[in-house]
């Protein structure tokens, strides 16, 4: 399994398509640094402690946060990096020739998925270090312990969930013959649960419990009630939710309604969680997307392994 | 005889109630060419897929080696190079890294696989392009590179699915004299092919497959006797003048079955080869033999005859 | 008989005439006893027109001001009692150092040696301006200083005197002492910036102290500022002092730039209270500058070392 890993760690390394998407996603964390830095100074609060944070978290007016720009490229890094993994070897008929090779079968997919894994991680820690980095050097102050904890619970996160899209990718292609079918299959799924499932919840939550602008502060609560648990089926907001916790330590609660409660009603100040206690908070995501991971892989294991070498 | 390659008895394999092969049983021993025959969907793929381990008979045993695999593949892979009808490499890399590539699959230590693929590059001739990625490596060095790659990891047997289709003719020689290469080396080899003259110009042995069945195995001129001539040798000569006299005192050759004669040639029917005690005859009969051949059964002629 | 009794009439006339008088007009005599030292309670060419003075008439005469400031008075002149216009010398003299000067008006530039006072025209006089500066090398004390306007011509004199009533002015200044509103910091640590002090004024000012207004955002309350010697004590005019003023930005400042203000007030208290507003560049320490640097080279660094350990060529 190992010479396996090692070949495609070498191949995805080389590939361009690993270049461009390091290229681009450090562009992009550069990028969103700079806005960060720009307005962090408005965005930090005089009794705020953790001001190292607030450059992963902080968007401008115009351009969203590096949070937003990390969820979106970790699915399409993971997709990028596992939607061919299989097909292609059986579409350029280098499968069976690979697997009369005195190697297990399941190294092969073993091997694949780890490697797509390993470099997802790389970019990921890449990108986040490039990004301490650069806001060290600018701002100037240093992350304490708890920051750094948070920062690599982000990062274990981020990795978690590129692994979700990674055994997603290759349980697509070992499903599609077609690399392109592969990839265009996870790209849908991702827009599904990016996109469309925002847009239902919010239908959904409009439907049952109609708001408007005078309506009670109840109802509103319960409309946020409802869209939150509807955007929970979506990855995607599992892995948002758990990084924004993570990142930010005043966030005491997930639950939309409840926040807005803390928040208004109550009117006191976010006073901020300890690093165990916003652990514990998105702990039941992070659960889940190691489960979906797992599921998804263990699929894709299974059924590569029991998949036939057909003559054609 | 030598020691026993692959053996399988009562080898079945059932596609969604299609039956791709149906009880196959092979006898291959070392060192054979076996050419493995039949019309396209007949089941030599499956046979080899099966041989490999790669796919799951239905019923009925292989043993490799005297292995089994399905129980232990690792065993039987680590024996048995299998070249695929389409053969692909990684076409990013050149044809030393996919190599070393495979020789790193088999647990080749580094330096013995380098100086080994060096070799093998150079025995299958692709010294000059081994830096070229293989996308640029035209289809006859890719097949040739398939052999290199079947070789690294030093088979026992070689399982070559379709090695010649869709290559010039030079370079089908090319493989044709590796192939016969590596029998001379103690290889078992199994050609599955369609080009029959192919089959018969390097196999010992041959098996036709149609439809799932072993229909005819053997050597060929064994099996060309069978089928064609009734299990006879045929022997057909010239001689300077044909005469009823020569005709009887060859009939009366033991051994001789029948002579066919018209003006200058004669057909002799025989249970064996008679050639030596033939010519003798003719020479003492002061009648001149111009020529004399024995027949030889062109795999076509069988390959048409078992499948009819 | 008729001159006996011509006489003895005109003596019980006037007996009675002073009997009356003395009974019913002692004000009147007291008042006229008084005229010879206060001028102005009767106007003096109305009481007795036939007495040949100078009278001097101010209708400011005492003036309160600031010692660098000048003081200055209008004062009216008439000769009463003579028959022809006369030209009077004027003399002012004030307190030593002191430098005064006749005028015809306050803006005037020439001074007023002499007059010529005419008494037969009936007006009310003329008018020059007494100016006094104090002296503009020391500073005077706060108090009443003496001026006297002198008006002779021969035998006849006269004279006013003026009061320049000099108050204290409690001034200073409160600068950088490079005259620069910027400086630099560093995160989490002291910086030092000099101020300087001056007293301005024209008194000692008895404490001078100082705050600071701290930049809005992050860590406000961590800001750091002081000031050694965090008061002054018995400025005197003209004199200055240094103060350090040191600034401790708290350690997770943000690189950048931050106002802050240094306030300054004193007992006697000025009319305004000068302040500074200072803007601190806070730069990155280097050492984190450094190592955010450092993390940088190190992910590029890891991706040389992947390429050349796990890549191909």
């Amino acid at each position: 399994m190992y010479t396996v890993f090692r070949k495609e760690l070498a191949d995805y390394l080389e590939s361009k398509r690993f270049a461009m998407l390091f290229i681009l996603a450090t562009m992009a964390a550069v990028f969103a640094v700079y806005l960060a830095v720009q307005n962090i100074r408005g965005a930090v609060s005089s009794s705020s402690e953790f001001v190292f944070l607030k450059i992963f978290t902080v968007s401008s007016e115009t351009l969203p946060s590096f949070l937003f720009f990390v969820s979106i490229f970790i699915p399409i890094i993971g997709i990028a990096f596992g939607f061919d993994a299989i097909n292609n070897e059986r579409a350029s008929g280098n499968l069976s020739r690979l697997l009369s090779q005195p190697i297990y079968r399941d190294s092969i997919i073993n091997g694949k998925f780890l490697a797509s894994l390993a470099v997802l991680s790389f970019i990921v820690v890449s990108v986040i270090a490039i990004v301490g980095g650069l806001g060290l050097r600018i701002i100037g102050v240093p992350p304490d312990s708890e920051e750094v904890l948070r920062l690599i619970a982000f990062a274990l996160t981020s990795i978690i969930y590129g692994a979700f899209w990674v055994a997603l990718a290759i349980l697509f292609s070992v499903s599609f013959n077609r690399a392109a079918s592969s990839m265009l299959a996870a790209l849908a799924l991702w827009m599904f649960f990016f996109f469309f499932v925002y847009m239902i919840a919010g239908a959904i939550a409009d439907a049952r419990v109609p708001i408007d602008s005078n309506s009670s502060f109840e109802m509103i609560a319960k409309n946020a009630e409802i869209q939150g648990m509807i955007n929970r089926i979506s990855p995607c907001n599992l892995y948002g939710e758990s990084i924004l916790a993570l990142l930010t330590p005043e966030i005491a609660s997930l639950n939309p309604a409840l926040m807005m409660i803390s928040v208004i009603a109550a009117g006191r100040m976010l006073t901020p969680l300890n690093f165990t206690q916003s652990l514990l908070l998105v702990w039941p995501q992070i659960v889940t997307m190691v489960a979906l991971a797992t599921i998804c892989f263990a699929i894709s294991y299974v059924r590569f392994i029991k998949q036939e070498i057909r003559a054609t | 005889m030598g020691q026993v390659v692959i053996e399988t008895s009562d080898l079945s394999k059932t596609y969604d109630g299609f039956t791709a092969v149906d009880k196959l049983n092979l006898h291959i021993e070392e060192g054979e060419i076996f050419g493995f025959l039949g019309p396209n969907g007949a089941g030599k793929t499956t046979t080899m897929l099966m041989l490999l381990g790669l796919t799951a008979p239905s019923s009925g045993t292989v043993q490799i080696c005297g292995h089994d695999p399905g129980r232990e593949p690792l065993e039987v892979k680590r024996v048995v190079g299998y070249l695929p009808e389409k053969v692909g490499f990684y076409e990013n890399l050149n044809a030393r890294q996919n190599l070393e590539y495979t020789a790193e699959l088999n647990n080749l230590p580094k330096r013995e696989a380098f100086e080994k693929i060096n070799n093998l590059l150079s025995t299958v001739g692709l010294s000059q392009v081994c830096d070229q990625e293989v996308k640029k490596l035209s289809r006859g060095m890719k097949q040739r590179l398939g052999i290199a790659d079947i070789w690294i990891k030093d088979p026992k047997l070689v399982l070559l699915d379709e090695p010649t289709s869709g290559i010039d003719p030079e370079g089908i020689e090319d493989i044709l004299t590796l192939t016969a290469n590596m029998a001379r080396k103690g290889i078992t080899v199994v050609f599955c092919s369609h080009q029959l003259h192919q089959v018969q110009r390097i196999c010992t042995r041959v098996g036709i497959l149609n439809k799932g069945h072993l229909v005819a195995e053997g050597q060929i001129d064994r099996l060309g006797r069978e089928a064609i001539a009734g299990g006879r040798y045929r022997i057909e000569i010239q001689v300077a003048q044909v005469n009823q006299k020569l005709v009887d005192a060859l009939k009366l050759v033991e051994g001789v079955v029948d002579v066919q004669g018209s003006a200058e040639t004669l057909l002799i029917s025989c249970d064996k080869d008679l050639r030596e005690q033939i010519s003798k005859l003719i020479v003492e009969s002061d009648n001149s033999l111009l020529g004399m051949k024995i027949e030889e059964y062109s795999l076509e002629a069988v390959y048409k005859e078992v499948l009819s | 008989m008729s001159k006996s009794m011509l006489a003895c009439l005109m003596a019980c006339l006037l007996l009675f005439t002073v009997a009356f008088s003395g009974l019913a007009n002692t004000q009147l005599v007291m008042a006229k006893s008084e005229e010879a030292n206060k001028l102005s309670l009767i106007p003096p060419w109305q009481a007795s027109p036939s007495e040949e003075e100078i009278q001097f008439n101010c209708k400011y005469p005492i003036q309160s001001g600031t010692s660098d400031s000048s003081f200055s008075f209008n004062v009216e002149l008439k000769y009463v009692g003579g028959e022809e216009s006369q030209l009077f010398d004027l003399s002012a003299e004030g307190p030593p150092d002191w430098m005064v000067r006749v005028q015809q008006t306050v803006s005037g530039t020439k001074e007023l040696p002499a007059v010529v006072l005419d008494p037969t025209k009936t007006y009310s006089g003329e008018s020059v301006v007494v100016i006094a500066f104090p002296p503009y090398w020391v500073v005077t004390e706060p108090g009443d200083y003496n001026i006297k306007l002198k008006a002779a011509s021969g035998d006849l004199e006269g004279s006013i005197d003026l009061t320049a009533r000099v108050t204290a002015r409690y001034e200073f200044k409160f600068e950088t002492d490079t005259g620069l509103l910027n400086t630099k910091a560093t995160a989490g640590k002291e910086s030092h910036l000099t101020v300087v002090v001056s007293n301005t004024g024209t008194a000692n000012l008895d404490k001078v102290m100082f705050s600071s207004g701290k930049p809005s955002g992050i860590g406000d309350e961590h800001w750091d500022v002081t000031f050694n010697p965090d008061k002054l004590e018995g400025l005197k005019p003209l004199e200055e002092q240094e103060v350090d003023v040191i600034i401790k930005p708290p350690a997770k400042t943000i690189a950048g730039d931050y106002m802050i203000t240094l306030r300054s007030n004193s007992d006697p208290s000025t009319s305004s209270s000068p302040e500074l507003k200072i803007r601190v560049t806070v730069g990155t320490s280097t050492k984190w500058g450094w190592i955010g640097a450092g993390i940088i080279v190190a992910v590029l660094a890891g991706l040389v070392l992947a390429f050349r350990k796990l890549g191909r060529k």
